[in-house]
């Protein structure tokens, strides 16, 4: 009896061994983020192509902006090399839920919905959406245009498709895939207003002078993130450390400074 | 990777389908209507005694072929304002699928064109016949039936081509497909739904179109 005891012991412990090392296989096949991008020598991030200062592209066809020396710094910690994915509103989550890039640094606004499907880091910026009009536009505040021959031009599947409707129910929504064409359109006459980034809106303001000026009033806050495949703590851990150092020593400050010429708005919400 | 594929996801989102299948529709007939029209114009000229006529009619088959409709409609839409013209989506779009459509249209009734003997313009003429008069007893009634066949492949080509209408902000299906997708992160399932869509739009013109020959021609074989 006892022998039989020692026997079905042996046999568990040897199954539970193979269990394991089956386990261990698959784990490491499969692997953490973190260790294909370390494996790799590169990580794949997603940037935006026509947000400046974000991300734009300079002539020679290589991006660069805020977004894009902050995807370069993040490389560097990770001693690994940049490839940077030009992407688009739409593409930034789907991007990520099938594993075609990294994360996205992509002025990507966080909120509960979109987590359900990807992850998020903390913020490394706080700011607000508001309204960019031509500058004689008659309004002066956002609710000013809820009218329905109001045309409202609007990123596809942007965060703008849930913060323009509650403001301005009576507009119509004009959808584009990229900020260059809204803005064209903005520019053209074609639609009356522009939902985006404060930020970008300052600096169109700047870019085109005499021809745009920012509304009064908001359409949401938004906290900037740094977007994550779903389900990966450890890669999760390791980018949320580093956004959290970025932002903790300055760097961040520093780098909001060279691109938006003013300071860094405190990264948090006010409630 | 899992992935559980749920149509249901997409229903709250249907409502939105019907008014965007309708402008898919309702451009693509234009846009052939419209297509046929110019098509007709170019096919005529390029076979003009006038060489000049001739070269500008080449000229407008060639160009339209061979600039990609994403830059047409980009064109159209974002690049004629610079010089006065603002149109809107809907207009953009139309015309952008028309111009293009018109280049291979132009194409199509050339070779019927070609297929009509001498002798019938010879006989019309004869007949004391003006030029419209020709064309419209004469030609094109043998021009149509021996193109018939090959308009279907070019309808089709022409609703396939009404999808790239959403990039200049036309709520057609792939806008719908886009934007539902993004707001539902549920892409795979709006992809189907709008292939069904645009499989269902093409068979309902193309069944038209065979209707349609039956009821205009005797032989079996134009009616195709």
């Amino acid at each position: 009896m006892q022998q039989t005891k020692g026997l079905w012991m042996k046999a568990a412990l040897a199954g539970a061994a193979l269990m394991l090392s089956v386990g261990g296989a698959a784990a490491q096949q499969n692997g953490s983020i973190l260790q294909q991008v370390l494996t790799r020598g590169t990580v794949r991030i997603a940037v935006l192509g026509s947000l400046p200062p974000f991300a734009q592209m300079t002539p020679s066809g290589t991006p660069e902006g805020y977004d894009i020396d902050i995807a370069n710094m993040l490389a560097a910690a990770l001693k690994v090399k940049a490839e940077l994915i030009v992407t688009d509103i739409p593409t930034r989550v789907t991007g990520l839920q099938t594993h075609k890039f990294d994360l996205t640094i992509a002025d990507f606004t966080r909120n509960v919905e979109r987590s359900t499907t990807i992850a998020f880091t903390d913020p490394y910026l706080v700011t607000s959406m508001k309204a960019l009009v031509p500058i004689d536009s008659p309004a002066k505040t956002i609710t000013d245009l809820n009218d329905p021959k109001i045309r409202v031009a609007i990123d596809r599947g942007g965060t703008d498709e849930i913060a323009v409707p509650p403001m301005l129910p009576l507009a119509q929504l004009v959808r584009f895939n990229a900020e260059a064409d809204e803005l064209a359109s903005l520019l053209n006459g074609q639609t009356d207003i522009m939902a985006e980034d404060t930020l970008y809106n300052h600096r169109q303001i700047h870019d085109h002078p005499g021809k745009l000026r920012e509304l009064d009033g908001a359409f949401a806050q938004a906290e900037i993130a740094i977007g994550l495949p779903a389900g990966d703590f450890d890669w999760y851990r390791v980018i949320n450390l580093w956004v959290h150092q970025f932002n903790a020593t300055g760097k961040n400050a520093v780098l909001f400074k060279k691109w938006f010429g003013f300071d860094l708005p405190p990264i948090q919400a006010h409630y | 990777m899992n992935y559980t594929f749920t149509l249901r996801t997409v229903f709250p989102y249907l409502g939105g389908l019907v008014p965007a299948a309708e402008l898919t529709l309702t451009i693509s007939v234009l846009a052939i209507l419209i297509s046929m029209v110019i098509g007709a114009v170019v096919a005529v000229m390029r076979r003009s005694r006038l060489r000049a006529v001739r070269f500008v009619g080449a000229a407008y088959v060639e160009v339209m072929r061979n600039t990609p409709l994403l830059v047409t409609l980009y064109i159209v839409y974002f690049a004629s304002p610079a010089i006065g013209i603002r149109l809107s989506s809907f207009t953009a779009a139309l015309l952008g699928i028309s111009l293009n459509a018109a280049g291979y249209m132009a194409e199509i009734i050339r070779a019927g064109l070609i297929a009509v003997p001498r002798g019938q313009f010879e006989a019309a003429t004869a007949q004391g016949m003006s030029v419209w008069q020709m064309f419209r007893h004469i030609i094109f009634p043998q021009v149509f039936r021996t193109i018939y066949a090959p308009l279907g492949n070019q309808f089709i080509a022409v609703i396939l081509a009404s999808s790239l209408a959403s990039a200049v902000a036309v709520e057609e299906v792939t806008s719908w497909m886009e934007t539902v997708g993004a707001n539902s992160f549920r892409f795979f399932e709006t992809f189907v739904v709008a292939a069904i869509v645009y499989v269902v739009l093409c068979q309902t013109i193309n069944l038209a179109r065979l209707q349609i020959g039956r009821m205009l021609f005797r032989q079996p074989d134009a009616r195709r």
